[in-house]
């Protein structure tokens, strides 16, 4: 399983039923966190469908915390 | 799951090479506040997850516990109870993951004689810890023991087998893609974020910060500013903007995971608006465009996750949550396309996570798209065609 792929499935709408296209690979963020808990989301859709923030990891906050430690 | 992920097999007797003081006490050998052996672990449910165990006092006393791993068989359901219910005791919620069947039944005694309950105990300082218990309820065997004092969150999706997440939390910072994959901007300074939510109108993004109990923080893109939206020593996770952009619905965790709603400016107080089903533990999922309608991600009812409606009335208020898919499977992730008519959600009926799309309400078998992080895109690309 590809927990940092984003993948992507057009959906068609039409005479009252549904249609699912090819499902096509948007991004891949390493640091996509996973959904082993929860279920809780790990990124967000713009209104424009077209940019989505997500959180990677950040080099500069785990050696905040090491220091902290 | 990442590769640096734990997977460790709980079995009746089964020694584990622990090079660490967490495996030790696994293993049944000495550890904090006098570990014991672990005699067996239930067979896991198929899904399970689930919200605080108190322990009872002489031990460090956790200020709040986030259980998650919840040993159980035959269908059956294991939760435990926090600091917040009224009985802080072994709960079992009964029933087999059907909808006819499914019964909360706090306080009844389960088939199963023994078990143990997997928990967290207050994030970033005392790791997931295992509890032994009998078959009477409030009854434990023995102490509390460590599994691992740096895991986050766990989850059991095979028999006897336990998986978590290694670390308390990794610290990140927002990323704007697009949909080519090309990072397109940095937003924000590092934290530890789940959870993700945007506005809508992109401005602001909620999250929950791991740091500390769990609190759902809200950064201004614009202005790359965050600030603190939840003020409580409780878990507050799954913030959800409502469609104005001026509400948000969260889950938080006093007692049973209710759904509170607050501005989103921070203004008035947090209300309490869905606390039912009983026994249940309830995250909003996402709301209707139209603002009327909150669709639920529900569990300790059945053996899985179900997602479950409320419909909202003229004065604020939501009606009882209604079942809108409760079946022997896991459904969770649920939300709507933009016009209200679907659904998309996250199933594991096939045998493995897939995103499915369902009319609401439910009048049309639902469309299997395909496998994994589809789910939630699988929404995001109804909304688009839907939309257009």
């Amino acid at each position: 399983m590809k927990d940092d792929v984003l993948i992507a499935v057009p959906l068609t709408v039409a005479n009252g039923s549904l249609t699912a296209g090819a499902r096509a690979e948007l991004f891949r963020n390493p640091g996509l966190p996973d959904r082993i808990g929860f279920g809780f989301p790990s990124y967000d859709v713009a209104p424009d469908g077209k940019r989505f923030p997500s959180p990677n990891r950040s080099t500069t906050g785990s050696r905040r915390r090491r220091r902290s430690t | 799951m990442r590769r640096s992920d734990s997977i460790i097999r709980l079995a009746h007797g089964e020694r584990h090479a622990a090079p660490d003081p967490d495996r030790r006490a696994l293993a049944g050998e000495t550890g904090p506040s006098g570990s014991v052996p672990c005699p067996r672990v239930s067979n896991c449910a198929r899904s399970c997850a689930g919200f605080g165990d108190h322990l009872a006092p002489g031990g460090p006393a956790p200020r709040e516990e986030f259980g998650a791993g919840l040993p159980a068989s035959d269908g059956k359901r294991f939760s435990g109870r926090g600091p917040g219910f009224a009985e802080p005791a072994v709960d079992c919620s009964r029933g087999s993951g059907r909808g006819q069947d499914r019964e909360p039944a706090h306080g009844r005694l389960p088939r199963v004689r023994i078990g143990h309950i997997v928990f967290q105990a207050e994030p970033r300082k005392s790791g997931l810890w295992a509890l032994a218990f009998l078959r009477v309820r409030g009854r434990r065997k023995g102490s509390r023991f460590p599994l691992s004092m740096a895991a986050r969150t766990a989850a059991c999706r095979s028999t006897e087998t336990l998986a978590w997440s290694p670390t308390v939390g990794e610290w990140r910072h927002f990323v704007w893609w697009d949909r080519s994959g090309k990072k397109l901007s940095e937003s924000g300074a590092p934290d530890q974020i789940e959870s993700v939510a945007l506005s809508p109108d992109a401005s602001r993004v909620s999250y929950c910060s791991t740091q500390g109990n769990f609190d759902v923080w809200i950064l201004d893109l614009i202005r790359q500013t965050k600030s603190r939206f939840t003020l409580t020593p409780r878990v507050d996770v799954s913030a959800r903007w409502s469609p104005s952009g001026k509400e948000i619905a969260w889950g938080s965790v006093r007692g049973p995971v209710d759904i509170y709603v607050q501005p989103s400016d921070g203004s008035g107080e947090p209300k309490r608006v869905i606390s039912g089903p009983d026994g249940a533990h309830k995250y909003p999922s996402r709301w209707s465009p139209d603002g009327s309608t909150l669709l639920l991600h529900v569990f300790g009812l059945t053996a899985g996750d179900d997602v479950y409606y409320a419909k909202r009335r003229a004065d604020g208020a939501f009606d009882e949550p209604v079942a809108f898919l409760n079946t022997a499977f896991s459904e969770d992730a649920a939300q709507f396309s933009p016009d209200g008519r679907f659904v998309a959600y996250s199933s594991d009926k096939s045998g493995r996570r897939e995103g499915y799309v369902r009319s609401f309400p439910m009048r049309e078998a639902s469309v299997r798209s395909r496998p994994m992080a589809a789910t939630y895109h699988a929404g995001a690309a109804a909304e688009r065609r839907s939309s257009t």
